[in-house]
């Protein structure tokens, strides 16, 4: 395997001999090798970078980012069990083909397209479902983004993909803020009034240019009929700078064509009054023009060989995996905002072309990379590295679903929902039965629905929540195979037995010694009976730092 | 002529009631509705067709009367122009005349004495012969003649000169007096016409109504007149003759049109918005309500501009009053949550009726004049027994209420209602279906109710989607059908057959109708507007 | 968080969420760098010590015609008329007599222009004192007050809003989530506030001791913003239970409860002065709503009915508490609404011309500061915008609102430099 003996040899130079704990076949992926070449080359690098994480940590946080949820107990101890060089890799792909995986996806791009929001013209039902499904057959970006921009709701296969215009309402100026923000990596929203006044890059004209393929669309609905995305035959957009018409220096109103930038207008036929319609306006009656200036959205914008489309789907792959963007904040992709590695996200560009917009292939690259597999432990004494050098594994605070199912997961929720389903039973159809818990933690860690997610806050009425609630209190008390039944199931005279159960199911990790004996002291000192000191012992392990965050 | 025979009788039936009304002067015209005439018999459109007929002819007549001045004066002063312009042409003939011939006469002057001097100097000659002397003298007599002739000649021309002056100066100072008389004919001629036209049009009606018959047709509903107020109007009644259309104002004061010349005189005495009216009997025949919470009575038979009477009735809005049929109670309601009755007699206080528990929107008598009801914000009507005064019963009208858990706030209630003519249905108008509590966005409904069960029959709405709420409500005078006005974003009328859910008809108005009042003819609607309006609507069917 | 007011005009709401990173680790990391340095403030804190305020927000925007600068007589006037207040030549509108009784202590701002309609943009103005700004949050006043006011080591929270509707977002800013406003729920209580009885007050020790420690040895080695926010908001969970005595508005009195109204803001009030009582340092009082853009009359009746009377009864607690002369009293709301009466018998939006009232601690009573208009479509008299409020409030507890914050190094008006205090109502 000359391949790889190459790379282990170039992971090894770029990585200037660090420790990587133990022996480690290292995936002959390109891409991955690039990443480390690339993030590897910054200065004092060596010094700074982590260690790579021992497979506990890389099994919490592999499952977390792929999956959305910690690993069940027992793959756990079969992971860090497994002496399999290559056990690594197959996790991921193990994890990529697991259902969970479009279930997680299903909420991360839900949450980034439409902000939870609730039922309005499209079913929030039927938009999971087709998110669910397309990122099962992991359907290409491109492809999908042309769905998201293009159908008008008419066809039913495809209606939930209208949902992000008709549940905007098709308010043209809010999808030109977000098919900006959302497709291109650019959020247009200080330019509307006048170029923005921060961003040399981002033009007036860019924003009404943008505009103008939307302006003429429209939610059409007759009664007792589902709403439908309509466009009329006129319409046009004019837009003057309020700063130039302060400063007197406006020569007047500005039109334009629909354009994607500083790229070339689209040109359109032009008709008589009344003349452009295939079906003309009347009431009751969804009009068709001639000429739809919408259709020409989906394939400008979501064109595969498009840079920009290409750089904000690298991007956004990279922070999917990282919490951050190579360009940082995602939607502010401009020249006086560089990425902090230029050429590895030219190259993350490349290959989201070169793959044809395949996003299980470019994450499976990223999970096999040195740099995503770094530990979330600086080094003691190393200089602190800044966290656009991707030296040190980032800690991320879970999100409100990815929190409400590792909760489950940790203290046996799943388990116990799992079991009735017999030994064929999946976590993915446990979830199926626990639908309020989802909404449960929604309501504590997730921002209103429509808003667009709020960074992490960490506020006195979550902790409230986490310590007082009556569902969470009585999921950690024994019921079915749940961890408390488990660890209750533990000789009393076996503590450190009980500590690596709950470790393994709470933490993903063995216990330390010292842990080991906080945990025995704690049952020793504790005067209740067994069950209420087991049920704290939950409370407190599922409470902790360490369980809040991805790392 | 069978076909025309009956509203024929009808007209002659009116003109004749209308003979014993006129016959009788000391007999007050106002009367409270149903209009009821000398003899018993309901008063008919012909009747008030008649009477309009009589007002407006009398009427145009005195007009012509007041301004026949000013086609005499104009006439005179025409005269006076075209006796100064004879002048004038006479004198200017003179004047050109004398002019032509003094040049004459001085040619002939001058030839004179040139003869006169040669026969001079004939004579002078010695040894002239006699007769040379003889010519020279009467050369000198004729040149004398002339010189005196010319003379003359010229005194005349000064004379007429002066005349030809005077006349023009005459002339000159008629023309502005003749504009201005002109003018005051013209405006006279307008005034008069006006009064003519309209005088005429009552008496077509009578021929209308005589072809087509006095039953009201909604679907031929179509505004005649839009009187214009400089400041909102929130609601109007029509007097018992129909001749007055009265409508309360957001300037604190009551406004009395004739709305059908649009003759307007104004009563001011309340200290808020004017929310209610009503007629009483002969000696105060006119209450009005205002937000304040005061109730006044003004002696309007003498047109006096102050109320003879003020009581402080409400704490809070005056929302509603109505008169019973007898017209010995006045009832009125406001935002204190109470009702209260008064003796129209004295304007003394008979009883408060306590036991809503919201803002009293509306109150009315049952037809046989036995109960009262009050309807009020939160959909609750109570039914209460005029001769003990006690309640009889709650109805459910909740379907036009609805408390907003989002902004806190109730919405709605009973904003009108309404009895049928035989006193089984009662109408209650609102909003249903309440979606935006504070932009108003809702249904206009009406609740039908079963008048003697007192349960709701149906909830009729508009046959047309239009938002907003219904503001004011009337029977028929058949009790056929049901005539709605009210709207949010524009106005409307409706008119349902009150065993129908949707209505049958619908007249758009680009202006929320707040109130309605109809004419005691049954065919002819009045509605305030926002836009500082009252519109009126005709349903007689068109001639 | 509570879902935002389902207002009339149904506005959307222009308010950015920074993203994580850029947004509360760095207000965090600011907020714990810099939060010494308040405390050094010493003067300027021994001016405002004890100080508190408790702001009445009538949510929608009430109608500055029909509250404190009535119109009598002219065609946007409307209906109601004014009555003489306790203060000589003072006149407010007639739908406010309980207020009118106590207008001795409380100032009137009849010269508001925030020349804004939007109810987002407007809250934002009134709230922060600065119109919004793309990218930047400021801090809500109550964060500012609870960070500047709030004793040092006090076990409760320094802002508590109740009845507030829409939260205001990401309020505290880079103050950090510390200073962010605890919304209290319809019932009164903080949700979850109360421990279940099966866990003792000895094993619920025990376990959060455990869970310090587990906490403890994840944060070591690591950088600590995120974690130790986390870890606040534990501690921050176990101190109200500790002050659960606070939020326990059972205890009220009952005879309140006539007095004070016996509805939701009645409720409010008396929770709010049970609070300021017992030290807390800011509180919001919502009262919802006043987007009167139909029936604008009927609504004011129905809303001020409610709110004069309890009003004034909290004013007149506060007085005779002796609590009035330290506790600032502001009445705000978005904005004020239209001069013109529409067709719908309602009044729209309205930022140009409008009032706010203010009293207590630092406020010179019966004082009347700007002049609009016969009609009230106009300031002509002592214009003043958010930033002249946020100095008013600012001296009436004796802060110096011309002093900065520091937001990662760069300085902040804490009130924008351009305006100053409305100096004439201040006592």
């Amino acid at each position: 395997m000359p391949n790889f003996v190459r790379i282990v040899v170039a992971c090894c130079a770029v990585a200037g001999g660090l420790s990587v704990g133990g022996p480690l076949a290292w995936a002959d992926d390109p891409l991955a090798t690039q990443i480390d070449q690339q993030i590897a080359a910054g200065p004092d690098y060596a010094a700074m970078a982590a260690p790579l994480a021992d497979d506990a940590e890389f099994i919490r946080r592999v499952s977390l980012d792929l999956n959305g949820v910690t690993p069940t107990t027992a793959r756990v101890r079969e992971f860090l069990a497994s002496t399999a060089p290559n056990k690594r890799e197959a996790l991921v792909d193990e994890l990529l083909a697991s259902p969970l995986y479009a279930r997680h996806m299903e909420k991360v791009f839900d949450v980034m397209l439409m902000q939870r929001r609730g039922n309005k013209h499209v079913p929030a039902a039927n938009w999971s479902k087709y998110l669910r499904e397309s990122f099962a057959a992991n359907k290409p970006w491109d492809q999908m983004a042309r769905e998201l921009l293009s159908q008008d709701g008419s066809d039913p296969a495809l209606r939930p993909a209208a949902r992000f215009f008709l549940d905007r309402d098709a308010d043209p100026h809010l999808i030109t803020k977000d098919v900006g923000r959302l497709f291109l990596g650019v959020n247009l929203e200080c330019a509307q009034c006048h170029d923005h006044p921060a961003i040399d890059d981002y033009k007036q004209a860019h924003y009404w240019g943008l505009h103008a393929f939307l302006v003429r669309s429209f939610v059409f609905q007759n009664p007792n009929e589902p709403a439908v995305l309509a466009e009329k035959a006129e319409g046009e957009v004019t837009f003057e700078s309020v700063f130039e018409i302060r400063d007197k220096k406006s020569t007047g109103p500005k039109s334009t064509m629909p354009v994607l930038f500083d790229g070339k207008p689209f040109d359109e036929p032009k008709f008589e009054k009344d003349a452009g319609y295939k079906v003309k306006p009347a009431d009751k009656v969804k009009p068709i023009p001639l000429h739809s200036r919408r259709a020409l959205l989906g394939p400008a914008v979501a064109d595969p060989a498009s840079p920009k489309f290409a750089r904000a789907f690298a991007n956004r792959v990279w922070w999917l995996m990282f919490g951050r963007g190579l360009v940082e904040p995602l939607e502010l992709d401009h020249s006086d905002n560089p990425p902090s590695h230029p050429a590895l996200l030219d190259a993350l560009t490349q290959e989201v072309i070169a793959r044809k917009y395949d996003l299980k292939s470019l994450l499976r690259s990223i999970a096999l990379s040195q740099t995503y597999q770094r530990g979330s432990l600086p080094p003691a004494g190393a200089p602190e590295a800044p966290p656009e050098r991707f030296a040190v594994a980032p800690l991320r605070p879970m999100s409100a679903e990815q929190l409400a199912w590792s909760y489950s997961q940790a203290v046996g929720l799943l388990d116990a929902h799992k079991a009735p389903l017999g030994p064929t039973g999946t976590v993915d159809q446990a979830m199926d039965k626990l639908p309020s818990v989802e909404p449960h933690f929604r309501n504590y860690f997730a921002s209103e629905a429509g808003r667009i997610e709020r960074g992490y806050d960490a506020r006195s009425d979550q902790a409230l929540f986490l310590a007082h609630d009556g569902s969470l209190l009585s999921w950690i008390s024994p019921s079915g195979p749940n961890l408390a039944t488990r660890m209750l199931a533990i000789p009393a005279d076996q503590p450190e037995a009980m500590a690596e159960e709950l470790y393994l199911s709470v933490l993903s990790r063995p216990a330390t010694a010292e842990e080991k004996a906080d945990v025995v002291a704690y049952l020793s000192a504790s005067s209740d009976d067994r069950t209420k000191a087991v049920m704290h012992l939950i409370w407190a392990t599922v409470n902790s730092a360490e369980f809040r965050f991805n790392h | 002529m069978i076909r025309a025979a009956r509203p024929l009788l009808g007209m002659i039936a009116g003109v004749t009631l209308l003979a014993a009304v006129v016959a009788a002067p000391g007999r007050t015209l106002a009367q409270s509705a149903p209009a009821v005439g000398a003899t018993g018999a309901p008063k008919t459109a012909f009747y008030f067709a008649a009477r309009d007929a009589q007002r407006y002819t009398e009427r145009a007549r005195e007009i012509a009367e007041q301004h026949r001045g000013a086609f005499v004066e104009q006439r005179r002063l025409l005269a006076a122009q075209a006796t100064a312009e004879q002048q004038k042409v006479a004198a200017d003939a003179q004047v050109a005349a004398l002019s032509a011939e003094i040049p004459q006469i001085e040619a002939v002057l001058a030839q004179t004495a040139a003869t006169q001097a040669g026969a001079a100097a004939l004579a002078a000659t010695p040894n002239a012969p006699e007769s040379f002397k003889l010519a020279a003298a009467s050369a000198a007599q004729l040149q004398a003649d002339m010189a005196k002739l010319v003379e003359q000649r010229k005194t005349q021309l000064a004379a007429a000169t002066q005349a030809q002056a005077a006349a023009t100066q005459q002339i000159a100072a008629l023309a502005p007096t003749l504009k201005a008389a002109t003018d005051n004919r013209v405006a006279a001629e307008k005034i008069v016409t006006e009064a003519a036209t309209i005088a005429k049009a009552a008496v077509d009606r009578i021929a209308t109504l005589d072809l087509k018959g006095d039953v009201p047709d909604p679907k031929q509903a179509r505004q005649t007149q839009k009187l214009s107020h400089p400041r909102g109007l929130l609601n109007c009644r029509f007097d018992a003759e129909g001749q007055w259309l009265w409508a309360g104002g957001e300037d604190n004061a009551i406004h009395r049109f004739d709305w059908i010349t649009g003759a307007k005189e104004t009563f001011a005495g309340h200290k808020s918005w004017v929310g209610s009216l009503a007629f009483l009997g002969e000696t105060t025949p006119f209450v009005s309500g205002g937000y304040e919470g005061q109730l006044l009575f003004w002696d309007t038979l003498t047109g006096k501009g102050a109320p003879t009477r003020t009581i402080d009735a409400h704490k809070g809005f005056l929302r509603a009053m109505a008169v019973s049929p007898d017209g010995q109670f006045l009832v009125t309601c406001g935002n204190d949550h109470l009702v209260k009755v008064w003796k129209t007699a004295d304007a003394t206080p008979v009883i408060t009726l306590e036991g809503h528990a919201s803002h009293v929107y509306s109150v009315g008598f049952s037809p046989d004049g036995k109960r009262l009801v009050s309807g009020d914000l939160k959909g609750v009507v109570k039914d209460w027994d005029v001769s003990t005064w006690k309640l009889v019963r709650d109805i459910d009208a909740k379907v036009m209420w609805k408390f907003d858990e989002g902004f806190k706030a109730d919405v709605g209630g009973v904003r009108c209602l309404d009895f049928s003519p035989d006193g089984k249905l009662l109408a209650l108008g609102g909003m249903g279906e309440v979606s935006n509590a504070f932009a108003g966005v809702g249904k206009p409904i009406v609740v039908i109710v079963d008048w003697e069960s007192g349960k709701q029959l149906r909830v009729l709405e508009s046959a047309e989607a239009v938002q907003g709420s219904v503001y004011g409500l009337k029977f028929s005078r058949a009790g056929d059908f049901l005539i709605g006005a009210g709207g949010g974003s524009g106005g409307a009328l409706w008119f349902w057959n009150p065993a129908e859910v949707k209505s049958f008809h619908m007249v758009k108005i680009d202006q929320v109708a707040r109130d309605l009042a109809v004419h005691p003819d049954g065919l002819r609607l009045a509605v305030p507007c926002f836009d500082q309006s009252l519109r009126v609507f005709d349903l007689t069917p068109a001639p | 968080m509570p879902a935002p007011a389902p207002y009339a005009c149904r506005s959307a709401s222009h308010v950015s969420r920074r993203s994580f990173l850029t947004g509360a680790t760095a207000g965090t990391l600011g907020m714990l760098g810099f939060h010494g340095m308040a405390r050094a403030e010493g003067a300027q804190a021994l001016a405002s010590a004890q100080k508190q305020v408790v702001v009445f927000f009538l949510h929608g925007g009430v109608s500055q015609l029909e509250t404190w600068d009535p119109k009598p007589g002219t065609p946007t006037g409307g209906p109601f008329q004014p009555i003489q207040t306790s203060v000589p030549g003072v006149q407010i509108c007639e739908l406010l007599p309980y207020t009118a009784q106590i207008m001795h202590h409380m100032a009137l701002i009849r010269g508001v222009n925030t020349a804004e309609g939007d109810h987002a943009k407007g809250q934002y103005i009134m709230e922060t004192g600065h119109p919004q700004r793309q990218g930047f949050e400021y801090p809500a006043l109550g964060s500012a007050m609870a960070y500047h006011l709030q004793p040092p080591g006090s076990p409760l929270p320094g802002y508590i809003n109740i009845n507030t509707g829409a939260a205001f977002p990401q309020e505290a800013a880079f103050l950090g989530p510390r200073f962010a406003g605890l919304t209290l729920p319809a019932a009164g209580t903080p949700a979850n506030l109360l421990r279940p009885e099966s866990i003792t007050d000895t094993q619920d020790a025990a376990r959060r001791a455990l869970r310090q420690k587990m906490s403890a040895r994840f944060e070591q080695g690591r950088k600590g913003a995120m974690i130790e926010a986390y870890n606040q908001s534990h501690d921050q969970a176990a101190n109200l239970l500790s002050k659960k005595d606070v939020f326990d508005f059972s205890r009220m009195p009952s005879t309140d409860e006539a007095r004070y109204g016996n509805h939701e803001f009645g409720k409010a009030c008396r929770m709010a002065l049970r609070m300021l009582e017992q030290g807390i340092t800011f509180v919001k009082v919502g009262h919802t709503n006043y987007d009167t853009h139909s029936e604008n009359f009927n609504f004011h009746i129905e809303q001020l009915g409610e709110f004069d009377r309890t009003f004034a009864t909290f004013v007149t607690d506060l007085a005779d508490r002796g609590l009035l002369k330290h506790t600032l009293v502001i009445v705000m709301s978005e904005f004020g609404r239209t001069p013109r009466i529409n067709h719908l018998v309602g009044r729209d939006h309205w930022g140009t011309a409008w009032s706010v009232a203010l009293g207590g601690a630092g406020i010179q009573g019966g004082a009347v500061s700007g002049k609009t208009n016969e009609d009230g479509t106009k300031v002509i008299d002592r214009e003043v915008n958010g930033g002249h409020l946020f100095h008013t409030y600012y001296r009436a507890v004796g802060l110096d609102p011309t002093k900065s914050f520091y937001n990662n190094g760069q300085p902040v008006d804490k009130a924008d430099h351009k305006a100053e205090a409305i100096s004439e109502i201040l006592a």
